[in-house]
């Protein structure tokens, strides 16, 4: 895909499930200078296609549409320089973060109108976003939490990919004789990383082992489960 | 009335691009505007477009009025008008003049 110029009409693609909807924006955007609707879609498939086909620089998606994360996630795949709005979407954590994580490049709230959806994509081929503080707190949040994790130590912090699995797989239950047969290597093979891997852990027991492996990983999804507030969905 | 602004903005959009239609007013403080609206027919925004009673509470007030109820998710719409009702009968009879009376009631039952 071409750099977009300043003086070029940006080329939309719209993707909305009713039809009221995709005809009353396509017409909308059509008439307003800088931007010309290059094509309309209904349905997951059909949008795709014409991605491939018509190229656009942005495709404006009503997040009502069926599978409209997996359809962000898809055109991504297919040309990371298509830029995604994502219009209608609702204000709470989870739909914002869950945008955020396939690539969503700028947001429009349910309640926005027209002129916040040439903003947001204006701002959008600028390189910017334009958004609510109420979205961008809970992006800069989800940043946050993510680090913290990335910094947190593992259980399996030290341990070769070798002995991280076997740990996994002792924390399963399952005996060395299991694992050798799992892992299709020497029973005598299985002992010796389980060896190894107690003295990393500086711990004596397989038990105590997979007791840490589950309190890390506990206490690691219990932070990010606490970074994400209650959604409020009241209309 | 009650219409989220992407609606809002996609039916001003179209209705402005018609040369024989114009927009009297975008939002309703309260319904007792209507009583002075010189608009034709008012576009209503509702989670229940099937549902009369806010039509009809609507025509109550502004007989002359057509009331379109376009539901938010913009996949349907209802129009909802009062019409005049004429059915002209033959000789007159009594037994003519009982049915008529009976047609007329059941109408209102029906609420026509």
């Amino acid at each position: 895909m071409q750099e977009h110029r300043p003086s070029e009409a940006i080329r939309l693609l719209i993707v909305a499930g009713v039809r009221l909807y995709r005809e009353g924006m396509a017409s909308n955007l059509d008439h307003r200078e800088g931007f010309s609707v290059v094509g309309t879609a209904g349905t997951h498939p059909e949008a795709l296609d014409l991605v491939g086909v018509l190229r656009p620089a942005v495709v404006v998606l009503d997040m009502a549409v069926d599978r409209s994360l997996e359809l962000v996630a898809a055109v991504k795949c297919l040309d990371r320089a298509v830029k995604v709005i994502a219009f209608a979407v609702e204000e709470n954590d989870p739909d914002i973060i869950a945008c955020a994580e396939v690539g969503v490049d700028g947001y429009v709230a349910c309640d926005g109108s027209m002129a916040d959806l040439t903003s947001t994509i204006s701002s959008v081929m600028r390189g910017e976003l334009l958004c609510s503080p109420r979205v961008a707190a809970t992006l800069l949040r989800h940043v946050g939490t993510l680090a913290t994790d990335a910094r947190e130590p593992s259980a399996t912090d030290g341990l070769t990919s070798r002995e991280a699995e076997i740990l996994g797989l002792i924390d399963r239950g399952l005996s060395n004789k299991e694992i050798a047969v799992h892992l299709h290597i020497e029973v005598a093979t299985v002992k010796n990383h389980v060896h190894n891997l107690l003295e990393k852990l500086h711990v004596g027991s397989r038990k105590e082992a997979a007791a840490q492996l589950s309190s890390r990983s506990l206490a690691n999804r219990r932070r990010r489960l606490g970074s994400l507030p209650v959604p409020d969905r009241r209309p | 009335m009650n219409l989220r602004p992407r609606l809002r903005d996609i039916i001003e959009d179209a209705v402005i691009q018609e040369a024989d239609m114009s927009l009297t007013g975008a939002v309703l403080q309260s319904e007792g505007q209507l009583e002075d609206s010189s608009a034709d027919v008012l576009i209503v925004g509702t989670d229940e477009p099937h549902d009369p009673e806010v039509p009809t509470r609507l025509l109550w007030i502004a007989p002359r009025m057509s009331v379109l109820m376009i539901a938010m998710s913009g996949g349907s719409a209802v129009l909802y008008e009062l019409q005049p009702h004429k059915k002209t009968f033959g000789e007159v009879t009594v037994a003519a003049l009982i049915d008529a009376i009976r047609l007329s009631a059941g109408n209102r039952e029906l609420g026509c």
